[in-house]
C-alpha cells in the first residue's frame, strides 16, 4: 500500500508540475461550456439542465484525457525509465494502478468547475442535485474507461503523436460504437432485444443512464468490469513489452 | 554469498541471443564483462535484473533457487541500466526518497549524506534532476543501486559519460561496497576492468568466454558449433 501511495503521489506531482496539465483542463471546461451555451443554447430552448453539458464533457474527454494521461506510459518506454521501475521489488499491477489513479484524481478534483456552474444555475431555478450527483458519478466512470483505454494504447507505442492519434480514434469508436454498429445493422432486419444488446456495448449508453439520473447496477457492473479488464491488460502488456 | 547462474538461454526469433551461459559470482568479487557492441552484454544484465525474461536457466543464491522476477530476488539486487534512465521531472531528493520507499528501505540522515557525497550532488539536493549535468544524473542513477545494501550489483557501462571527478567517486563506491556485494560490471573500459576486476569475461554473439582468445570462430559458424559444445562453466 505504501508503494502504491508513493507512486501515485509522485505521478500526481509530475502532472501538477507540467504546465500543459492546467492548459488542457482549462481548454476542456472552456470548450464544453462554450459548446453547451452556443450549440445547445439552453436559454433559447427554455430548458436549463446539464444533460447536454455532460454529453459535451464525455465527448471532449475522448480527446482531452488521452492528451493528459497517455504519455505517462509512452514516455516510460521511450526514455527507458521503465527499467528503473522493473528492477524494483514492485508489481506492475501497482505501477499501472498508480498511473491510472493519478490522472483520474486530478480530473475528478476539477469537477469543482462543474459544481460551480451548477451553483450558478441553481440561482436561476430549482436544480435537481440528485441528477447532478449521478451525472458526476457517470462522468467519473466514463473518464476512468477513457484513461485506461488511452494508457493501454500508450503501452504499445513509443511515438507519442502516433499513439495519441490512435488512442483518440479508438476511444471515439468505442464510445460511439453503438451508433456505428446500429447504423450498419439497421440495414438488416434485427430484433429489438439484439438492438438493446448492441446499445449496451457502448460506454455512452450507460453514461446516458447516469446523466438521466438512473444509477443502474448493470451500468456500474459494466464500468467496473471494463475498468478491471483494461487495468489487468495494461499491467500484463507493459510487462511483456520490457 | 554465492550467486550461481546455470544454462541461461534467451531466444530471439529462433536465434540464441544468450547461449547457454553459466557462471558464478561470490561475495567480495568484482566480475567484468567486455565484448563488442550487440554481443549480448546488456541483455545478460537485463535478464539477471529480472527485466527481460530468459527462456531457460537456473539461478541460485547460496544454493537456494530464485526466480529473477520475484520480489524476494529483486530486494537483493541493485541494477544500473545502460544510459542510466532517470525521472527528470523530480527533484534529486524526491528521486532518492522515491527509490528508497519503493525499495522498502528507510532513508536515514547518514544514508542521505552518503548519497550526497558519492553522487556529488551536495549543492543540488533540491534541484530538479533535469537541471543537473548528464554526469551528475548518471551518478545519481548509479547511487540508487546501493541505497538498500544489495547483495548483487549489476552495472551496465557505469563509467560512460562521467566526468573524471564523478568517475572516481563511482569507482570509490564500487570498491567500498566490494566486501559485502557480488558485482558484475559491463564496460568497454578494458584498462579499468583489468585494474579492478577479479575476473574478466569476454562476450560475443551471446556466448560468454573466460578468455578473449577463446573466440576463434568466424561469425557465420559460431552459433551452431557452440550449440554442440558443453556449457561454458566459468
Amino acid at each position: 500500500m505504501t508503494k502504491f501511495l508513493t507512486l501515485t503521489r509522485t505521478e500526481i506531482q509530475q502532472y501538477l508540475r507540467r504546465p500543459d496539465t492546467y492548459y488542457i483542463i482549462a481548454v476542456f471546461y472552456f470548450s464544453c461550456g462554450f459548446s453547451w451555451f452556443y450549440i445547445y443554447r439552453p436559454f433559447a430552448n427554455h430548458q436549463l439542465d446539464l444533460y447536454e453539458y455532460f454529453e459535451f464533457l464525455a465527448l471532449a474527454s475522448c480527446v482531452v484525457l488521452p492528451l493528459l494521461s497517455q504519455r505517462s506510459w509512452t514516455s516510460e518506454f521511450r526514455l527507458r525509465t521503465i527499467d528503473v521501475l522493473a528492477q524494483l521489488p514492485l508489481s506492475f499491477k501497482t505501477v499501472s494502478l498508480a498511473k491510472f489513479i493519478a490522472p483520474l484524481l486530478i480530473i475528478s478534483v476539477s469537477y469543482s468547475f462543474i459544481i460551480l456552474l451548477a451553483l450558478q444555475i441553481s440561482l436561476l431555478g430549482d436544480l435537481d442535485w440528485g441528477i447532478l450527483l449521478s451525472s458526476l458519478v457517470g462522468l467519473f466512470f466514463v473518464q476512468a474507461i477513457i484513461i485506461l483505454t488511452s494508457q493501454l494504447i500508450g503501452v504499445f507505442f513509443r511515438a507519442p503523436a502516433r499513439s495519441l492519434l490512435v488512442a483518440i480514434l479508438v476511444i471515439m469508436l468505442i464510445m460511439y460504437c453503438d451508433r456505428v454498429l446500429l447504423n450498419f445493422l439497421l440495414k438488416f432486419d434485427i430484433s429489438e432485444p439484439l438492438q438493446n444488446k448492441i446499445y449496451s456495448l457502448s460506454p455512452m449508453f450507460h453514461f446516458k443512464h447516469f446523466i438521466g439520473g438512473f444509477i443502474e447496477s448493470q451500468s456500474i457492473d459494466y464500468f467496473l468490469v471494463s475498468s478491471y479488464g483494461l487495468w489487468v491488460a495494461i499491467a500484463t502488456q507493459s510487462r511483456k513489452n520490457l | 554469498m554465492n550467486f550461481v547462474v546455470e544454462n541461461l538461454c534467451k531466444l530471439n526469433n529462433g536465434n540464441r541471443s544468450l547461449d547457454d551461459i553459466s557462471f558464478n559470482i561470490k561475495n567480495n568479487e568484482i566480475i567484468g564483462i567486455k565484448g563488442p557492441s550487440h554481443a549480448g552484454k546488456s541483455l545478460l544484465l537485463r535478464v539477471l535484473a529480472g527485466i527481460t525474461q530468459s527462456d531457460f536457466g537456473n539461478y541460485r543464491i547460496n544454493g537456494e533457487s530464485v526466480y529473477p522476477r520475484s520480489q524476494k530476488y529483486k530486494k537483493q539486487l541493485g541494477y544500473l541500466p545502460q544510459d542510466a534512465p532517470i525521472y527528470s521531472d523530480l527533484k534529486t531528493s524526491e528521486y532518492v526518497s522515491l527509490i528508497a520507499t519503493l525499495r522498502e528501505f528507510p532513508l536515514s540522515s547518514n544514508l542521505i549524506d552518503e548519497v550526497k557525497s558519492y553522487s556529488g550532488i551536495e549543492k543540488h539536493w533540491n534541484t530538479p534532476i533535469h537541471a543537473l549535468s548528464p554526469s551528475a544524473k548518471k551518478c545519481l542513477s548509479f547511487i540508487q543501486c546501493y541505497l538498500h545494501n544489495p547483495k548483487i550489483v549489476l552495472l551496465d557501462s557505469p563509467f560512460i559519460g562521467l566526468e573524471s571527478e564523478h568517475k572516481s567517486r563511482v569507482l570509490a563506491k564500487i570498491l567500498k561496497e566490494k566486501h559485502s556485494t557480488a558485482t558484475l560490471i559491463v564496460s568497454h573500459d578494458t584498462e579499468l576492468l583489468n585494474r579492478h576486476c577479479d575476473k574478466i569475461f569476454f562476450m560475443e554473439d551471446g556466448n560468454l568466454f573466460q578468455n578473449e582468445n577463446d573466440v576463434v570462430l568466424p561469425r557465420g559458424d559460431h552459433i551452431d558449433s557452440h550449440l554442440q559444445t558443453p556449457t561454458t562453466t566459468l
